[in-house]
């Protein structure tokens, strides 16, 4: 299967968290991105998001890219864990969530340990990750930080 | 016109009370919460968080199936086995009411934006187009018809406009579908005890319209 670690895009700050909105400038680098992912043909089957408004927002501006459905799931505001990935029924599933749990969770994927500080995922980065979603099971295709798909 | 903060509010209290009781109104309150912000995640264009409502709506529709076929008093023995179906509906309702991705929902609800008027109301007008062209027969047909019905209603109750003549509209076809839905539930009744008290209980529920 492929799966796509997704971070949220740029947000507003502000005291409720869970509220938090994508800023102009942060939808417009990832209308870019996905403008990018677009053109490399990436399409998804299912797309799970945090409850959080800022990665509510980021899986919305993503529905171009669905085949099938958007789920919110609470197991993306914590870290990564087995039922997450059982929760990944699909041959291209998209994660839309935070940090630091997505890079320790494509550490966990690649490596088998939760190595999240040897991954870097900006706000809008995307990374294609294929393989099996077990630990040490899964093979890093490519990372997309908001820069490089500006740029494209 | 709705208020967007009154129905997330009204659908937590209502998730929560659903748990701890589960009545009838219950049931019913939720479902058409439930559903008034489904037609708002539409008049925002989103797509997201509304097969998480429909999932949300699709795990209350057996339950209320029941509430709406017990109204009826047909005899039979059909009463008792309603009640005995409607206490293992509960049971399967509360276990979904209370798994966390419901309660991740409620948090994304409550931090919904505010409507833009102007592709709010663009998207209203293609829903009521939508509900005028949907024809057909069979009661499937009626189904469909009257969700169609539905979600023009409640994007006009969202709007703040009149939403007499749609209310009125979807009304008549609740009758119908309130009946497909009884006869539906008397076949499976019929199925776990003998076709000829199904037929009897079908002899008595058209008596009630003749």
């Amino acid at each position: 299967m492929q799966l796509f670690l997704i971070r949220h895009a740029i947000a507003e700050e502000g005291a409720d968290d869970d509220a938090r909105a994508l800023t102009k400038k942060g939808r417009a680098r990832f209308d870019d991105t996905i403008r990018l992912l677009e053109a490399l043909d990436v399409r998804f089957d299912l797309v799970l998001h945090s409850p959080k408004l800022r990665a509510v927002q980021t899986a919305q501006r993503l529905h171009r890219l669905v085949e099938g459905d958007f789920e919110v799931t609470p197991l993306l505001v914590e870290p990564p864990s087995r039922a997450l990935l059982e929760a990944c029924e699909g041959d291209r599933v998209a994660l839309v969530g935070h940090e630091p749990s997505l890079s320790a969770l494509l550490g966990w994927l690649v490596t088998g340990r939760p190595a999240g500080g040897a991954f870097e995922l900006k706000k809008g980065a995307v990374a294609c990750l294929e393989g099996e979603p077990r630990p040490g099971k899964m093979t890093l295709r490519w990372l997309i930080p908001p820069k490089v798909a500006r740029a494209c | 016109m709705l208020n967007l903060a009154g129905e997330t509010r009204a659908l937590r209290r209502l998730v929560s009370r659903c748990r701890a009781r589960g009545s009838a109104d219950d049931v019913h309150e939720l479902r058409a919460t439930a559903r008034r912000l489904e037609v708002y995640l539409r008049l925002l264009k989103w797509q997201v968080l509304r097969a998480d409502l429909h999932r949300l709506i699709r795990a209350l529709g057996p339950l209320r199936d029941c509430d709406v076929a017990s109204q009826a008093t047909l005899g039979l023995g059909f009463e008792q086995w309603l009640v005995a179906r409607r206490a293992g509906e509960l049971a399967r309702m509360r276990a979904e009411l209370g798994a966390p991705r419901v309660a991740a929902l409620l948090t994304a609800l409550d931090a919904l934006p505010g409507l833009h008027l102007g592709t709010a109301k663009q998207v209203g007008r293609k829903l009521e187009v939508a509900a005028a062209e949907r024809r057909g027969s069979g009661f499937e047909a009626l189904h469909r018809s009257r969700r169609a019905a539905r979600r023009a209603r409640l994007a006009r109750a969202w709007l703040g406009e009149d939403v007499t003549a749609l209310k009125q509209r979807q009304q008549l076809m609740g009758v119908a579908c309130d009946l497909s839905c009884l006869s539906r539930l008397l076949r499976e009744f019929g199925d776990e005890r003998s076709a000829s008290v199904c037929d009897r209980g079908i002899e008595r529920l058209v008596g009630c319209f003749s």
